[in-house]
């Protein structure tokens, strides 16, 4: 008789904790609104370019024979990386971390090189989904997207 | 004239159905008074000398309550002023400057925190060092380890409120942190932002956490940190 | 024993007890030895009267001359430069700076710490068993709690250096600066 009585006890508390936290679970949101932009036409970008694109947090950069599109969203913990111009690298204002032009870390903690966005070129205009990120091990110049 | 003025008003029913002692001038006298009073009740009748000496506790445990005491007031009359809302929160903090006293009960409540946070740490400090966590007190330093990591949790979820730069970034790189604990991490950072950014239901599960949960956590566990040490036989010897 | 006191200490063969000694005091206690106990009222009083009326108005000056901090509103399209966390924990940001892992100093390490302080009363006591002082000797360093103290000594003086590292010495892009340039 006392075990029904602790079995029953610890029905009640468990059904509570569980109770409360399904209560406090998150809603899934619907739909973000758009997810795939038109960041302009090939001749807008110059050769060895970075252009960054606040709304969508993405930096599209003309390389030799191609464009590649880098999530601005840092790897490590999630703060906005910017391109310096002068020693052409991406940096983290964070912790410190430096990646090349070609997204790869030269220097500092992050655990990948900078995530991709899914690129077309569609009638000589880009087209970025920001929908899906591209993780990857290292660089590789199939990475770049052909004009 | 005015002792005699002071024994009549003390001595009055009417003051004595408030204080049922009169002026605390016998021994008896203010043992009744520790007891009879509500908020003295928590503190003993006779304390032991060496307790008393400011080199051994320097009063870090008093200060730490006197600081919480203090954020909860001026945390309470922050709430009449603020909105957890990310159009209006950060403009309700410009406001307070406008506010008569608004500036100084934000900067009263910011630096009171800090200070909470460095006198809670200090008097785990002294607690080691003093070796007072020794049988019987083992439970009570548990506890006070606690209210150190509660104290800390109150003061990051109070960061966030103003959503200003530095607030954002510091609570986006903080939950990113959580996000990397092994199995369960994603969910963790996902649970306390209700969303996968830091956003309007991050700013209000923050706020709820800052003002309603987190105070009333560390209100109890501080309740039973006071009460134990008296149980545990009072400020504990020098060694 | 003199004769004054042997008096008052008459031993009586018949009874088992008798009385010891005399004690001066007000002290209601009773069947324990006499303790260096003062009134709470106003002993204590007067200390307490003190503390609270000196950091009040040390935090109120301190509230008057220094405003709290509160910059732009927030915007998740641009991060600060340098992005700092708040003080307490810029000691984890300066070590999650050397590492690739970030779970190692940001979860691990604490978690541990944590722990580790938690037990700190449960293995510092008097060992029982012969493994129970094998361990007290690994983990305290004997009756003097050598090891612990020096444990506890490292990590307050880490904290306390890595967080000044974190808060003064670091700049843009976590660079090392000097704060007096």
């Amino acid at each position: 008789m006392g075990y029904a009585w602790i079995g029953a006890a610890a029905v009640v508390v468990g059904e509570l904790i569980f109770g409360t936290f399904a209560f406090l679970w998150p809603r899934k949101k619907q739909g973000k609104g758009e997810k795939i932009f038109i960041a302009g036409k090939i001749n807008d970008f110059k050769i060895g370019e970075v252009i960054y694109f606040r709304k969508e947090k993405t930096l599209i950069q003309r390389a030799e024979g191609g464009f590649l599109a880098f999530s601005a969203i840092c790897p490590h913990l999630a703060c906005i990386v910017n391109w310096n111009e002068m020693l052409k690298k991406y940096e983290c204002p964070c912790h410190g971390a430096t990646f090349n032009r070609n997204g790869e870390v030269l220097e500092g903690p992050p655990p990948r090189p900078l995530d991709l966005y899914k690129l077309q070129i569609v009638e000589e205009k880009l087209v970025v989904d920001t929908a899906t990120l591209i993780e990857r091990k290292k660089f590789e110049p199939s990475q770049v997207i052909k004009i | 004239m005015i002792k005699s003025l002071l024994r009549r008003v003390s001595d009055s029913s009417v003051w004595r159905s408030i204080f049922r002692t009169g002026i605390p001038d016998t021994d008896l006298k203010r043992s009744m008074l520790i007891f009879n009073n509500f908020f003295l009740h928590i503190f003993p009748a006779k304390m032991k000398r060496h307790g008393l000496r400011f080199s051994y506790t320097f009063c870090l445990g008093g200060i730490s309550c006197l600081l919480f005491i203090i954020l909860t007031v001026t945390g309470i009359l922050l709430m009449f002023l603020y909105t957890p809302s990310i159009e209006r929160a950060y403009f309700d903090m410009q406001a307070l400057a406008l506010v008569l006293n608004g500036k100084i009960l934000r900067n009263l409540h910011r630096w009171a925190a800090h200070g909470m946070v460095i006198t809670v740490f200090l008097h785990m400090v002294r607690v080691f060092y003093t070796r007072s966590y020794r049988p019987p007190r083992e439970f009570n330093w548990v506890i006070g380890i606690l209210l150190l990591i509660l104290t800390l949790a109150l003061s990051y979820t109070g960061y966030l409120l103003p959503w200003d730069q530095l607030a954002y970034w510091g609570i986006t790189v903080g939950t990113t942190i959580m996000a990397y604990t092994p199995f369960i991490g994603k969910h963790i950072r996902y649970f306390l932002l209700g969303a996968d950014e830091v956003g309007h239901e991050a700013l209000l599960r923050f706020y709820v956490l800052h003002c309603v949960v987190l105070p009333f956590s560390t209100a109890l566990l501080m309740a039973i940190h006071f009460w134990r040490v008296r149980k545990d036989g009072g400020i504990s010897g020098p060694l | 024993m003199d004769k004054d006191q042997e008096k008052t200490f008459i031993k009586d063969p018949n009874k088992t007890y008798g009385l010891m000694e005399m004690v001066d005091g007000t002290s209601p206690m009773v069947e324990k030895t006499p303790e260096d106990t003062v009134e709470t009222f106003p002993h204590y009083f007067i200390l307490l009267t003190i503390c609270t009326l000196a950091v009040t108005l040390c935090l109120f000056m301190i509230s008057l001359f220094f405003d709290a901090p509160l910059e732009d509103l927030a915007n998740p399209l641009v991060t600060p430069n340098p992005g700092k966390a708040p003080w307490y924990f810029t000691g984890i940001q300066e070590l999650i700076h050397y590492t690739d892992k970030p779970v190692i100093p940001g979860i691990i390490i604490p978690l541990c710490i944590i722990i580790w302080l938690f037990l700190i009363p449960y293995i510092d006591r008097e060992p029982r068993t012969q493994a129970g002082s094998f361990l007290n000797r690994v983990f305290i360093g004997g009756e003097k709690r050598k090891v612990l103290l020096v444990l506890f000594t490292v990590f307050i003086l880490g904290a306390l250096v890595l967080i000044v590292i974190g808060e003064l010495f670091r700049g843009e892009n976590w660079n090392f600066i000097l704060p007096w340039k």
